[in-house]
């Protein structure tokens, strides 16, 4: 007699798993199915990943923070009514969980990022100076840059990003730097829509300035660097 | 005038959302306005930085499922671990109670049984030591000497039977 192959609420396991639907999935995990559960974490891995890196830029940190995310999602499972999609909830838990962590972080004085001290450009590196001027020279160019390059620019962000509050520099990333409708920044964030309106007006200003403040500096500096250079 | 710098427009939407209209007003505006000039300026920096920012994610490695559910394996691990010491700490609780109880109840049988029978032998020492007729006669070894009863009655009524018998 032929063994029946076992069973994965109701859907042979010998089938693959990535034919099961989120909802199905979702409440597989809820009655304690692990493999439904690991089905989830592959899923939408990179998605929170994706947000986790808005926060985070080193491997393991975003590794540890897309963890914490998947840990919580387990615990609150029962939570999830399946009105919306899994992965709106997932994304919603992400932001959430990373920036509490981003908060704890900032409370403790060893957790401060290095930021710039915008009065002056004397604190960036030279990777950095050069992309500024590069792209004060051709704002066109921005998006024609090596990796690299990009990489200094990120960098670059980071820092200036770490004078902000945690909330300016999401809703900044999330609304200039995803260009996401700030209906969808709402529902993530679960602030109010005016709220993200006003959260980014002055995000945008206090970054802008922050910039601006940056290049003065920098133009201060110019000159004499050139000089040094030679 | 400051109410014609455009700086609002710079702070109100991402760039990339600005209308060809609203980039005319700009442009045309920054001609003759170096503070607005200088703010546009920062205002592209930004959104390129930003821009640039979102564009650099981490990707999951391989592992990182096994690593999400051995943690979640651990969690459960220790819920139960956690459990299981909760009901040995109401368990001890309760044993310990019961013992104390136990001990409690045992003390007290013991101590009844000791004051009783201290009684008792007391009792029966005093009996044996201080009989009533010693009591009443005020004579210690009551059994070396025999009472008559002509001694009973005088020492009860205060008659002295043998002087009145000899009256
Ligand atoms: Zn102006």
């Amino acid at each position: 007699m032929a063994e029946s192959p076992p069973f994965f609420s109701g859907v042979p396991l010998t089938e693959q798993l990535d034919q099961v639907s989120d909802i199905e999935l979702a409440s597989s995990a809820k009655q304690g199915d692990e493999a439904a559960f690991a089905e989830i974490v592959r899923r939408y891995s990179p998605r929170v990943f994706q947000v986790a890196s808005r926060f985070f830029r080193e491997r393991a940190t975003v590794e540890d923070a897309a963890q914490e995310v998947f840990l919580q999602a387990y615990t609150h499972l029962a939570d999830f009514a399946g009105r919306g999609s899994l992965e709106g909830w997932l994304t919603r838990i992400a932001t959430t969980t990373c920036l509490n962590l981003v908060r704890n972080v900032q409370r403790r004085p060893e957790g401060k990022l290095a930021t710039l001290s915008a009065d002056s450009a004397d604190d960036l590196s030279n990777e950095e100076a050069n992309w500024l001027d590069h792209q004060l020279a051709d704002v066109a160019a921005a998006r024609h840059r090596s990796a690299e390059e990009s990489l200094v620019a990120a960098d670059l962000t980071d820092r200036v990003l770490a004078k902000l509050s945690p909330d300016d520099r999401l809703v900044l990333l999330m609304v200039d730097g995803e260009e996401m409708p700030v209906k969808e920044v709402a529902e993530t964030t679960g602030w109010s829509e005016s709220k993200v309106k006003v959260q980014a007006f002055r995000a945008r200003r206090r970054m802008r300035e922050a910039i601006e403040t940056l290049l003065t500096g920098r133009r201060k500096k110019s000159p004499d660097e050139s000089e040094s250079k030679k | 005038m400051s109410d014609n710098h455009i700086l609002h427009l710079l702070d109100e939407r991402p760039l990339s959302s600005l209308t060809a209209t609203e980039l005319g007003q700009i442009t045309a505006h920054n001609a003759n306005c170096d503070t607005c000039s200088s703010a546009y300026e920062a205002a592209q920096i930004a959104f390129a930085l930003l821009q640039e920012r979102s564009a650099v994610s981490v990707e999951p490695s391989p592992f990182f499922q096994t690593r999400v559910m051995a943690a979640i394996r651990e969690k459960n691990q220790e819920k139960e671990a956690d459990g299981i010491l909760k009901f040995w700490q109401a368990a001890k609780a309760l044993l310990t109670s019961m013992a104390a109880v136990v001990v409690l109840l045992t003390t007290l049988t013991i101590y009844t049984a000791n004051t009783s029978s201290t009684e008792v032998s007391e009792s029966s020492l005093s009996f044996n030591s201080d009989p009533a007729e010693a009591v009443i006669y005020g004579r210690a070894n009551f059994d070396e000497v025999e009472i008559t009863n002509s001694d009973a009655l005088s020492d009860i009524y205060g008659i002295d039977l043998e002087d009145s018998d000899g009256k």
